[in-house]
């Protein structure tokens, strides 16, 4: 009998979350459609974005193939600080800037104290709740750092496997680490500001060569030109896909810096801008991001990114402590930057 | 020294004549400041009310102090200074050395071929700086560099013998990038030498030391200063090279500072506000070394050497020195072009980059080349490079001689400051320019609509390489005495008319190279680019930087490889239309 009770509770409660996501569903895609009858209107949708043009108009031939009326122009900036640089000159100028801009948390926070941010009610729009940091942002993708090794010059059994195994003397002078300290940065929220130091401190006694960003370093790594290297997923891809002979390594804690779609307030086209980032949230727009960039979006089910992290701890800084995390990774770019040991 | 003696009732005619130039030269003055005032200090008052600004951009509100101390105040700046200071300096020797073997050899001496070899000696400008920094970094890494393994191997070295990624590394490979600059600057001074001067001496008894010394030096010397005050200033400024073969070994100078305030800063914002501060610093210094040159070449008339006596240059014979010299510009190819290019042409030939080894040998491709070659962007992108390096070699030619012409020759009011205003942008970030530029043209939009276009992308060009426009017109302008345009004014000729038919023949060497410098550099440049990229406006360079920063190093090298065989194009059939045209002297 009281199985039997179970049994209608468990059934009645699958229903419920069965409902539940039927209508999100419902509700996401009768936004999305209602957004794309008003972006088509509105011309076309600006998107400023890191990815390279080869990547992005992938991403922007699956959105319209879904939307086929709404024309969305991708202009990719360098990531860095310029995405948001580009923003404040306009609006402050008075040009036209982006309708959605694609940015990791540093750029994002400026920009809402600059109140050039607009709010969104991403819930109301149909978004799964998780997915929303706040009225100003819905994400995206993550950038996950990662270890890199050669597969030729390192033996798999002497593969680095953890943080504490970077600190290994064999790798002295043949480790490569970004010189931004920003996976070191994120590391810092689960390990504690002083551990992640007293860890750089001893990395630095390896001798470790400094890249100016983890692109070549994954290249170095392939080109035997380092043995190892502190790098990140996406960019340890394209020689990966080309067969170089490098393998990826996802330590424990995973730092992951959130990337997130944001909609200026001077934006020409906003619903065009929700347009978008809605979709990426969505598992057909999720998964054309990933499958272009190969950074996903790992609050997302079935994307790659989700099923590399699950059950891992992620090291990361919520949004609205970017400022804390921008004076940390400062404190640790000065670190590596002096090579100190002590 | 050789100028001709004024005839004593001449002197009358010439005094009128100059007071006369001068009123003549006080529209065109007028005109010119403006001009300058549009391109040169509004991108300068930006600059300096950004760092004052606490936001760091120039329309913020506010006024602080703070950026000044951030800059100077940090406790690493002045052994950055230390470093730049070495590097520039180092740099800027090293290309002037060379420059001026190169400059001596093909312009004076009767070496064959000297046609040929103008061209080749400016095919190092055809390789963006990025990727000759890759590709030393290739050749003489301490780990994995081709050479330093070669050279292991061959002499059972334990280690490496080069280092690339130290100051040494750095200054060779920088140096080896500016000596086209340095070449281009000198080669017309050189080329204008009036051979009876060294007859002279040699006829005295001067041997080949006091020659150098007596003679040739002092006639160089407001070139020579004036390419070294130019290389000086942009080794301080420059950040490609320092940037990707400084950072591995820990080598940090103001330039990759200044990139780290604009690009890195964990703040999510470029820091503006310290980049200016920290460029007032380069202006300081940039205004300095002016008055310095200035000081140094005040006496103009001692540097005259082309008068109104004819002169053909007598070729210096070389004799049996001249398989020395051959040798010598081969090792100079050989390290500027072939070694470079050999990296790239390998790098482009694989599919993920890797050393030279047999083993790699199996996984040629031309996937790379197909890839560039067949990517509908880069038609675009080849007709705008090509619009924005014709469009600003133009103006920065025609812009740096009236400039010249205005200064050195009519001596108008305000002279200074025109010839001042010219040099400045030299000291001006190219981002900070960038910077300008996008609230200018913003604000420009409802009447002037090229914010976003490829003409914002030429206006950058021209503000930033008038000073060596200016600088180089200048150089030549000094060595002509201005007795020939006066007796072309005495005997009733018009200005415009002694300009087109006697000034620009003579300096026309000194405007040629001042175009294909420009138009070098703009095919090329990256950081203005970038900075001004909109929907419809992408570049080779910017092709490339996609293409690089989107981790496909084996592309760009194709990319690269292109661009260089494009550049030699462009040189030869510069070579050739000027050749037709009689414009220049034969080899």
């Amino acid at each position: 009998m009281r199985c039997k009770r179970w049994i209608v509770w468990g059934a009645a409660f699958a229903l419920g979350l069965f409902a539940a996501a039927a209508v999100r569903a419902a509700t996401i895609d009768d936004s999305l459609n209602k957004l794309a009858a008003e972006a088509a209107k509105a011309g076309s949708v600006i998107w400023y974005e890191s990815s390279p043009d080869d990547q992005a108009q992938k991403i922007v031939a699956a959105f319209n193939k879904r939307f086929p009326d709404v024309k969305l122009e991708h202009i990719r900036d360098t990531g860095g600080n310029s995405i948001g640089a580009r923003i404040v000159q306009e609006s402050q100028g008075g040009a036209r800037t982006a309708d959605i801009a694609t940015v990791g948390s540093s750029i994002m926070m400026p920009l809402i104290e600059r109140n050039l941010l607009a709010k969104v009610d991403w819930t109301g729009l149909g978004a799964a709740p998780k997915t929303v940091l706040s009225p100003y942002a819905i994400t995206c993708t993550a950038v996950v750092y990662v270890i890199v090794y050669n597969t030729e010059l390192v033996k798999e059994g002497d593969a680095p496997k953890n943080w504490a195994d970077l600190l290994n003397p064999r790798w002295s002078g043949k480790i490569g680490v970004w010189v931004r300290a920003e996976g070191q940065g994120a590391l810092s929220a689960v390990w504690g500001e002083d551990k992640v130091a007293d860890f750089i401190k001893k990395l630095n006694a390896n001798h470790p060569v400094l890249e100016k960003s983890t692109f070549p370093l994954a290249q170095q790594v392939a080109a035997g030109e380092l043995l190892v290297g502190l790098g990140i997923y996406h960019t340890a891809q394209p020689p990966l896909q080309r067969g170089a002979p490098i393998k990826v390594v996802i330590p424990e804690p995973a730092p992951v810096d959130m990337l997130s779609d944001v909609i200026p307030a001077q934006a020409k086209n906003p619903a065009g801008g929700q347009l978008v980032a809605l979709w990426l949230t969505t598992a057909e727009g999720a998964r054309a991001y990933e499958d272009a960039t190969s950074r996903g979006n790992p609050l997302i089910e079935g994307t790659k990114t989700e099923a590399l992290l699950r059950g891992r701890t992620l090291a990361q800084y919520p949004p609205e402590e970017a400022k804390r995390e921008a004076e940390v990774v400062e404190r640790f770019n000065k670190l590596l930057e002096s090579g100190a040991t002590q | 020294m050789t100028a001709l003696p004024f005839a004593t009732d001449a002197a009358p005619l010439f005094a009128a004549a100059a007071r006369s130039r001068r009123r003549c030269g006080l529209v065109p003055a007028a005109a010119m400041g403006l001009l300058l005032g549009y391109l040169v200090v509004v991108p300068l008052i930006l600059m300096v009310v950004s760092s004052v600004r606490p936001g760091g951009f120039p329309l913020d509100p506010g006024f602080t102090l703070r950026h000044y101390a951030a800059a100077y105040g940090d406790p690493r700046f002045w052994s950055l200074v230390e470093t730049t200071l070495l590097f520039g300096l180092g740099s800027t020797v090293f290309a002037l050395l060379l420059g001026i073997g190169l400059a001596w050899l093909i312009e004076r001496s009767d070496l064959p071929g000297r046609g040929v070899l103008r061209g080749l000696v400016l095919l190092p400008m055809a390789t963006p700086p990025l990727l000759l920094a890759i590709a030393w970094a290739m050749l003489l890494s301490p780990r994995n560099g081709a050479i330093n393994r070669m050279l292991m191997d061959l002499f059972g070295l334990g280690t490496a013998p080069f280092n690339i990624y130290t100051v040494p590394g750095l200054i060779f490979v920088q140096g080896l990038a500016l000596v086209p600059t340095a070449y281009l600057f000198l080669a017309p001074a050189f080329a204008n030498m009036d051979p009876s001067l060294e007859e002279a001496a040699l006829t005295s008894g001067a041997g080949n030391w006091m020659l150098i010394r007596r003679v040739l030096l002092p006639i160089l010397r407001p070139a020579i200063l004036s390419a070294a005050v130019f290389l000086l200033i942009v080794t301080l400024v420059v950040f490609d090279i320092p940037g990707t073969l400084g950072t591995p070994g820990r080598i940090f100078v103001l330039s990759t500072r200044i990139y780290y305030l604009v690009s890195d800063s964990p703040t999510g914002m470029p820091l503006y506000g310290q980049v200016s501060a920290l460029a007032m610093l380069f202006l300081v210094l940039l205004l300095g070394l002016g008055w310095s040159y200035h000081h140094l070449t005040r006496a103009a008339q001692r540097y005259r050497t082309v008068t109104g006596k004819g002169f053909r240059p007598r070729p210096f014979p070389l004799g049996r020195g001249r398989s020395v010299a051959f040798a010598a510009l081969a090792l100079y190819f050989l390290l500027s072009v072939v070694a470079p290019l050999v990296m790239l042409g390998w790098t482009s030939l694989m599919p993920y980059q890797t050393g030279i080894t047999a083993a790699a040998l199996k996984l040629v491709t031309l996937a790379n080349h197909r890839d560039f070659l067949g990517n509908a962007r880069v038609i675009a992108a080849t007709e705008h490079s090509l619009v924005i390096a014709v469009a600003s070699a133009t103006a920065v030619a025609v812009l740096s001689l009236l400039l010249s012409w205005l200064t050195m020759r009519l001596k108008v009011p305000g002279t200074r400051l025109l010839d001042a205003l010219a040099f400045i942008p030299l000291a001006i970030p190219g981002v900070m320019i960038g910077v300008a530029l996008v609230y200018v043209y913003i604000a420009l939009n409802p009447i002037l609509p090229i914010y976003g276009s490829i003409w914002i992308i030429a206006v950058a060009y021209l503000t930033q390489y008038l000073p060596f426009g200016s600088r180089t017109t200048n150089g030549v302008m000094v060595q002509i005495h201005p007795e020939i345009e006066e007796a072309a004014l005495t005997s009733g000729a018009e200005r415009g008319r002694i300009l087109r038919r006697i000034t620009l023949p003579l300096v026309w060497p000194a405007v040629a190279a001042v175009w294909i410098w420009v138009a070098a550099h703009a095919l090329r440049e990256l950081s203005s680019a970038l900075m001004l990229q909109g929907r419809n406006n992408g570049v080779i360079p910017t092709l490339l930087w996609d293409y690089w920063s989107g981790g496909d190093p084996t592309r760009t090298a194709a990319g690269g490889l292109w661009l260089t065989v494009a550049l030699v194009l462009f040189l030869a059939l510069w070579q050739a239309v000027a050749r037709r045209a009689g414009l220049q002297r034969p080899s």
